[in-house]
C-alpha cells in the first residue's frame, strides 16, 4: 500500500508558488500531469522530492550529485508517466526510477572510485579510546559515521537498508522497487543491519 | 515460542511489522516472558532510534530542484509533442502563439477604432507574454551567453521622424545598421542580412557534449546548460519577432501618418512629431539596454512598451480628421 492514498499536502515553502487545488488525489494529479499539466506534476514533485533526494543521497553520498540525480529521476518520471500502470503505486514506481538513476551512476568507473572504503579514516577514529563526544559534536560525528557506514555496505544491501530504515518501505515494496525477491530483501536487510551494527557499535547505547 | 525461534531475523521482521498476526502474537508473548530476548529486541529499538536521528547534509529546497526539472520537462513536452493543457500551453507553445496573435491582428484593415483597441491590447499582451516568458528563464547565465553574442539578427530603430542624437547614436551599436528611414528587421530569410559563418561559429555555445564523457553528472550538466542556452535563444527570438511585428505595424502606419501630416495643423503636427521623437529616444535607449542584457525582463518590457506607445500615437495621428 502506498504511503499516500488520500489527499496530498504541499510543503510550506511551496505553498502559493503554483496555484492548484490542494485536494487533488495523486491519481488526479497523475492524470493531469500525463496531459502535460506541469502544475499537477509540480504537486507530485513537492510531495516526493525530499524523500527521493534523501534516498539518492544515501545511495551516492554526494549532495550535489544527489540533487542532480533527483532532478533526472523526476524528468524520467514525467517522460514515462504513461508507463505507470497502477497510479496508487506512484511512489514505488518513482523510487524504482530513482534506484535506476542512482545505480547507473554508481556503475560508472567514476562512482566506483569514490566508494567509501572500510578503512576510511572516520571509521577508524571511532575505534580509538577517546572519551565519548557529546551533544552537537556527537550528532555531527554520528551523521558522518552513519553516512560512511552506509557507504561501506555493498550496493544491494545499502539499497534495501535505506529503503527500509529511512524510507519505511515494506518488504514487498522494496522488492518492487529493487526487483529483488522478498527472501533476498530479507536476507540483504538482515546482513546490512548486522554490518551497520558492527560499524555503529561505539555509538549504540550512547545516543539515547 | 522458544528462544531458538526468536532469531535475529524474526525479531527484525517483528520490528518491521512484517510478521503475520499469529507469529507476531507469539513473539510478543515470548518477549514479555523472556528477559534475554527482550534485551536483544531493545538493542534493535536502540539502533532504530539512532538511525532515526540521522540528518543528511542536504540543503536544496524542492523549489530549487524544481527549477531544473521544470525546464527539462518543458523540453520533453516539445520533443514528444505532448499535448499541453490550456494552462500549460502558455509556456511551451508561446512563440507560435505570439506569432499567430500578431499575424492575425495585423492583417485587419487599418485605422478602424476596433483595430486601434486591438493593437493596444496586442501590444500590452505581447509585452506581458514576452515578460512572462523571460521571467521563466533560469537565473544562471551560461558563460557563452553572458559574454554577449553580438551578431544575432535584430531590428534597427524605427525612424519615422528625423533621428534624434540619441536615436542616431544607437546606430553605433554593432547590431544596428542604419539604412535610412524605415528599416527591416534582419531575419534568417533568404536575401536578408545574415551572420557570416565565422560569426555563427563565434556565437555557438561551447557545447560540452563535444567532449565525450560517460559521466552522467557531466552529461546532465551539459544537457542543462544547453537547455538554458536554448531557452535564452528562444527568448531572444521571441523578443525579436515581437519587435519586428511592431516595426511592421509602424511601417504600415507611417505612410498614412506622413500623408496625414501634410493636412494637419502645423502646431498639431509638431506636437505629434515631438511626442514621436521622445518615444524614439525611449526605444533607442531601451534597445541598447536589451542588447546589453538580452534576458533582462524589465528592459524587454520597457522596450516593447515604447514600441506599443509609438503605435498608439501613430494610430491616433492617422485617425485625426
Amino acid at each position: 500500500m502506498e504511503a499516500i492514498s488520500g489527499t496530498l499536502t504541499v510543503e510550506p515553502q511551496s505553498a502559493g508558488a503554483h496555484a492548484k487545488p490542494l485536494m487533488n488525489s495523486p491519481e488526479q494529479l497523475i492524470a493531469a500531469a500525463r496531459r502535460g499539466d506541469h502544475d499537477a506534476f509540480r504537486h507530485l514533485f513537492d510531495r516526493w522530492a525530499r524523500p527521493v533526494v534523501s534516498f539518492v543521497y544515501d545511495m551516492v553520498a554526494d549532495r550535489a550529485l544527489a540533487e542532480d540525480l533527483t532532478q533526472e529521476t523526476f524528468v524520467r518520471a514525467y517522460k514515462y508517466l504513461d508507463a505507470l500502470r497502477d497510479e496508487t503505486k506512484f511512489s514505488t514506481w518513482l523510487f524504482s526510477i530513482a534506484k535506476n538513476v542512482a545505480r547507473e551512476h554508481l556503475r560508472s568507473a567514476h562512482s566506483r572510485s569514490k566508494k567509501v572504503d572500510l578503512d576510511d579514516e572516520t571509521v577508524l577514529e571511532l575505534q580509538d579510546e577517546r572519551p565519548t563526544p557529546a551533544g552537537a559534536l556527537l550528532d555531527k560525528e554520528l551523521n558522518g559515521v552513519v553516512r560512511h557506514a552506509l557507504g561501506a555496505l555493498d550496493e544491494d544491501k545499502r539499497l534495501v537498508f535505506t529503503l527500509k530504515i529511512f524510507q519505511q518501505r515494506s518488504y514487498e515494496e522494496i522488492a518492487e522497487i529493487t526487483g529483488f525477491s522478498v527472501p533476498k530483501v530479507k536476507t540483504d536487510l538482515h546482513r546490512a543491519r548486522t554490518e551497520m551494527r558492527r560499524r555503529m557499535s561505539p555509538y549504540l547505547g550512547v545516543k539515547q | 515460542m522458544k528462544c531458538e525461534e526468536c532469531s535475529a531475523p524474526a525479531l527484525e521482521e517483528f520490528l518491521d511489522g512484517e510478521l503475520d498476526a499469529r507469529r507476531a502474537a507469539e513473539l510478543s508473548a515470548h518477549l514479555a516472558a523472556c528477559r534475554a530476548c527482550a534485551a536483544r529486541y531493545d538493542e534493535l529499538l536502540d539502533e532504530q532510534s539512532l538511525y532515526a536521528s540521522y540528518e543528511r547534509d542536504l540543503n536544496a529546497t524542492p523549489q530549487a530542484l524544481w527549477t531544473g526539472v521544470a525546464a527539462r520537462i518543458a523540453k520533453e513536452d516539445r520533443l514528444s509533442g505532448r499535448e499541453q493543457s490550456p494552462v500549460v500551453a502558455a509556456g511551451a507553445g508561446l512563440p507560435g502563439r505570439v506569432r499567430a496573435w500578431f499575424a492575425s491582428a495585423l492583417v485587419v484593415p487599418r485605422f478602424s477604432p476596433a483595430l486601434t483597441a486591438a493593437m493596444m491590447l496586442l501590444a500590452i499582451g505581447a509585452t506581458a507574454v514576452v515578460m512572462r516568458y523571460t521571467n521563466q528563464q533560469p537565473a544562471i547565465e551560461p558563460r557563452e551567453i553572458a559574454s554577449g553574442s553580438t551578431s544575432h539578427p535584430s531590428a534597427t530603430p524605427v525612424n519615422i521622424t528625423p533621428p534624434t542624437p540619441e536615436a542616431t547614436s544607437t546606430t553605433a551599436s554593432p547590431n544596428v545598421e542604419p539604412n535610412g528611414g524605415m528599416t527591416n528587421v534582419q531575419t534568417d530569410a533568404p536575401g536578408k542580412v545574415q551572420p557570416t559563418e565565422s560569426q555563427r561559429k563565434r556565437n555557438q555555445p561551447e557545447r560540452k557534449s563535444v567532449v565525450p564523457s560517460n559521466d552522467p553528472a557531466q552529461v546532465l550538466a551539459a544537457s542543462q546548460n544547453n537547455e538554458i542556452v536554448r531557452r535564452q535563444r528562444a527568448t531572444e527570438r521571441l523578443v525579436r519577432e515581437a519587435e519586428s511585428k511592431y516595426l511592421a505595424a509602424i511601417k504600415m502606419l507611417s505612410e498614412d501618418v506622413n500623408l496625414k501630416r501634410t493636412r494637419l495643423d502645423p502646431q498639431v503636427a509638431a506636437r505629434f512629431d515631438e511626442t514621436l521623437a521622445t518615444i524614439d529616444r525611449s526605444i533607442a535607449e531601451t534597445r541598447r539596454t536589451v542588447l546589453r542584457q538580452r534576458n533582462d525582463p524589465v528592459a524587454v518590457q520597457y522596450m516593447l512598451s515604447a514600441y506599443a506607445k509609438k503605435v498608439e500615437v501613430m494610430r491616433e495621428m492617422a485617425a485625426l480628421d
